[in-house]
């Protein structure tokens, strides 16, 4: 017996709605800020709802993550520097709207198209969970490690314009994601006995430098930065936004998709979602110049996903990225075991997690668009002021993670390595994602599933997702970079 | 206007970026040289929080066990008791953070069974030398599992299938938390076996529950316990002497019934969690938190905690506390170094063979 009734009323109460409002709010400020990502404000303000009762305690924490997610695109477009590392495919097509005077446009398409996101993924939540539990058992090792090559194979299609450049960039970031403690045999790797070393080199620190920092030290080097101003705008682009509505959507369904699979979080969605945008649109030259597509895409895939993570918390009791995992200690410390037996015996739960995350969508909207405008103000400061206030943000947001004071010796480490890229034409997209995909997904995967096969490879191509999966790749593979290839020929030829 | 709004966010920004950051640590041991930890006649004490330190992040086993306690610690002392996180080099980053504090006890850390692997690991040099172990109220719950269909019908089929050799059993990694279990168990029975390690217990349940691999080791209830209900795996044996309950499923019988010479490598074998401090505490301190952390055990609300998460509640105190740590920290860094697991003989921090 569902009581959706009940539910709404209790959402739509004052405590209610003061509840998702101020989870927003802190969620949008939490992830505008450079360095602070969802994870960890969700994490801050998880401490607060262990007096709550359990469903206000994950009510409150879903409005807080959805307001995050979305608030990581605001510092992206900008300033530059992803809120958290789920905006960082935001900030390519972003910040060059900010720089044309375009900023109050392309945070309106943000929220627009988080808010749209957001809704499809928690509705796509409801309808398939129940088919979820047969699916997600199909998950393994396997297909995990053929999703990180869908990943690698997205790094060399952001590298298009300068492909060799690109592949370094990508091939610098997985090999920084092997250092640490390997996740199979416990051996260090690349540590030289450097304590700090062994959980590897930690996102944020590493982004929050390689962005943030780097437009820092840039600006002390390049004195001709022009002034940046900005066009007054509309409040709701609803318009720019409609024009790519099917984009929107399906970018959403992928973001969703990407949710589902545990250990695949939005992190990746982001950048499926760009690329996506990207491989449909009919004009990539706009791509990397100031493509309202590529925001829809980024924006509606990360939000989508936020959602589709809840569906294996759900299911099978088993968080489905980082931020579900803090959800699921909340729900511990409350005595709730979420898992089969727990959902068929407490159905409401899934709805009021659904509605929740529906109604802060709306509730971020308005909140996120009006904050939104508040920030825009900023770009008309002189830059100094600027930059020195970037300067204090990435300093407190890579020490606050752990309180560990390298994490900052880290963060300016990768600030200089930044600023070298940038003037050296190196993309840092590429970078970013290898260092994501490279440790605990690919790398993991692959010794896993072939540990756990018993040596053999063949569960790689035998196993059915699987295979489907390498299918997709051959096919994907072949029209990105054979097929240009033969056409040219052809060309050639008949010149 | 527009400088004036700037400065405006300008402050609102730089506040709430310090308050996010000030909110995991609140209090800071600033008078380190100032306090001097003499013992006078009758000491007032504590007079100023009291901050555990987990090695863990927010949400985890050891977080979830500190922030339960916690408020029972705060209300027996008199003082606030605030956790804070601290993850890194698998708590060993926090157990260095805690052995350059004071021993004044103002500074405690939420320990796992997993310090006990540093001597060979090297995360840390904490050994129980150092470090005090004030209680070990909880003992973790490892079951021996397999998928529904597996041809293993009890503990007697795996074990032959251990002696065989050939098999794979998911843990949470090399030296990790449920790798200790199965190889105490295998070893036991002179079995071989292939590990396949898991990002965490909850995967590894769920690899077992997908038939990914032959069987697995996880927590009966809080990892494991919905996929024995679901009817997607089945429990074999609980790494304790006495059977364990896991409600709307049953009870699982203990590994002690099928390999009962591993009766005294329980508490070595099946993981714990504990409080610990850094050694040098003046007695007194020291005598009032141990009957805090008694106390906190004893309350209603830590007890229904402790049913509604399964966790085995633990009856190793003070010196038996210290005495427990000592024979896990023996067996298992031993154990790792023997294996080749590890680089660094235990002998090197101190600690000679079980």
């Amino acid at each position: 017996m569902i009581h959706i009734g009940e539910i709404l009323s209790q959402l739509f109460s004052l405590y209610g709605i003061f509840i998702m409002s101020l989870g927003v709010t802190v969620g949008i400020l939490g992830g505008a800020l450079p360095g602070v990502s969802t994870t960890m404000t969700v994490a801050l303000v998880a401490t607060g709802t262990y007096t709550m009762e359990p469903l206000w305690a994950i009510t409150f924490l879903a409005a807080t993550q959805v307001g995050s997610t979305y608030g990581g695109s605001i510092a992206a477009t900008v300033l530059n520097i992803p809120g958290t590392p789920s905006a960082a495919a935001t900030a390519i097509e972003g910040y060059p709207l900010t720089r044309k005077g375009e900023a109050a446009k392309a945070l309106s398409v943000n929220v627009i198209s988080s808010f749209f996101g957001n809704t499809i993924g928690a509705i796509l939540l409801v309808i398939t969970l129940p088919f979820m539990l047969k699916l997600s058992m199909k998950f393994g090792p396997w297909e995990l490690f053929w999703f990180a090559i869908f990943g690698v194979v997205i790094c060399a299609k952001l590298s298009r314009a300068n492909f060799v450049k690109g592949l370094i960039a990508s091939s610098l970031g997985l090999f920084l994601a092997m250092i640490g403690i390997d996740p199979i045999w416990g051996t260090h790797r690349f540590t030289f006995d450097i304590l700090y070393l062994t959980d590897g080199i930690p996102l944020i620190p590493a982004m929050v430098g390689l962005y943030g920092m780097s437009e820092v030290f840039t600006s002390l080097t390049d004195h001709k930065v022009e002034p940046i101003f900005f066009k007054e705008a509309k409040l709701f682009q609803f318009n720019e936004w409609a024009k790519y509505k099917i984009l929107s959507l399906r970018a959403a369904l992928l973001g969703f998709i990407i949710g589902v699979i545990p250990g695949v979080g939005a992190n990746i969605a982001s950048w499926v979602g760009y690329d996506h945008a990207y491989s449909t649109s009919k004009q990539p030259e706009q791509f990397g110049k100031g493509s309202i597509e590529g925001l829809v895409g980024s924006e509606s895939a990360n939000n989508a996903c936020v959602p589709g993570a809840y569906a294996p918390l759900l299911v099978l009791g088993v968080p489905g990225d980082a931020v579900t995992a803090i959800i699921l200690g909340v729900l511990v410390v409350h005595g709730v075991q979420p898992g089969p037996t727990f959902l068929r015996s407490n159905p409401d739960f899934l709805y009021q997690i659904a509605l929740a995350i529906i109604f802060s969508g709306i509730l971020f909207l308005i909140i996120g668009t009006f904050i939104g405008r508040g920030i825009i103000k900023l770009l008309v400061t002189p830059l100094p002021a600027i930059m020195a206030t970037v300067t204090l943000l990435c300093v407190i947001g890579s020490y606050a993670i752990s309180f560990r004071i390298e994490d900052v010796y880290l963060m300016f480490i990768f600030g200089i390595l930044g600023m070298s890229m940038k003037k050296f034409d190196f993309p840092i997209a590429p970078l970013i994602l290898g260092l994501i995909l490279g440790g605990t997904l690919g790398d993991a995967n692959f010794r896993r599933s072939i540990i756990a096969g018993k040596g053999s490879f063949l569960p790689f191509i035998t196993r059915p997702i699987s295979l489907v999966m390498v299918i997709m790749l051959v096919i994907v593979l072949f029209f990105e970079f054979v097929y240009p290839l033969l056409r040219k020929k052809k060309q050639s030829k008949e010149v | 206007m527009n400088r004036k709004s700037f400065v405006l966010i300008l402050i609102i920004l730089l506040a709430l970026s310090l308050v996010l950051s000030g909110c995991g640590q609140k209090e800071k041991p600033a008078d380190q040289g100032t306090e001097k930890v003499e013992q006078k006649e009758v000491e007032k004490w504590p007079t100023r929080p009291i901050t555990i330190i987990v090695g863990f992040n927010a949400g985890g086993g050891m977080d979830v066990m500190s922030r339960a306690i916690a408020p029972e610690l705060t209300k027996f002392l008199g003082v606030d008791v605030i956790v804070q996180n601290m993850p890194g080099a698998g708590s060993g980053t926090a157990a260095e953070y805690v052995l350059k504090q004071p021993a004044d006890g103002y500074t405690l850390f939420a320990a796992s069974s997993a310090i006990s692997t540093f001597p060979a690991m090297a995360n840390s040099d904490a050994t129980y030398k150092n470090l005090g172990m004030l209680a070990i109220p909880i003992i973790a719950e490892p079951a021996f599992q397999v998928p529904k269909d597996s041809p293993y019908k009890d503990m007697n089929d795996l074990i032959e299938a251990w002696k065989k050799g050939g098999t794979t059993g998911a843990n949470t990694g090399v030296g990790g938390l449920w790798h200790i279990p199965q190889l105490l168990a295998v070893d036991e029975v002179g079995g071989e076996v292939t590990y396949v390690p898991y990002p965490s217990g909850k995967e590894a349940a769920l690899s077992v529950a997908k038939g990914e691999v032959d069987w697995g080791t996880s927590g009966a209830l809080m990892e494991s316990g919905e996929f024995f209900k679901e009817g997607l795996s089945r429990p074999l044996a609980i790494f304790n002497d006495k059977p364990y309950n896991v409600p709307g499923y049953g009870d699982i019988p203990p590994i002690t019934d099928f390999i009962p010479e591993l009766k005294d490598k329980i508490v070595a074998g099946a993981g714990w969690r504990g409080l610990a401090y850094k050694q040098g505490i003046p007695q007194e301190r020291l005598e009032k938190l141990y009957e805090a952390i008694e106390h906190a055990f004893q309350t209603e609300s830590v007890k229904k905690f402790l049913s509604d998460t399964g966790l085995i509640p633990g009856t190793y105190y003070r010196a038996e506390a210290d005495k427990a740590y000592e024979l896990t920290s023996r067996i298992q860094s031993w154990l790792l170094y023997d294996l080749g697991v590890s680089k660094r003989s235990p002998e090197e921090v101190g600690v000679p063979r079980p």
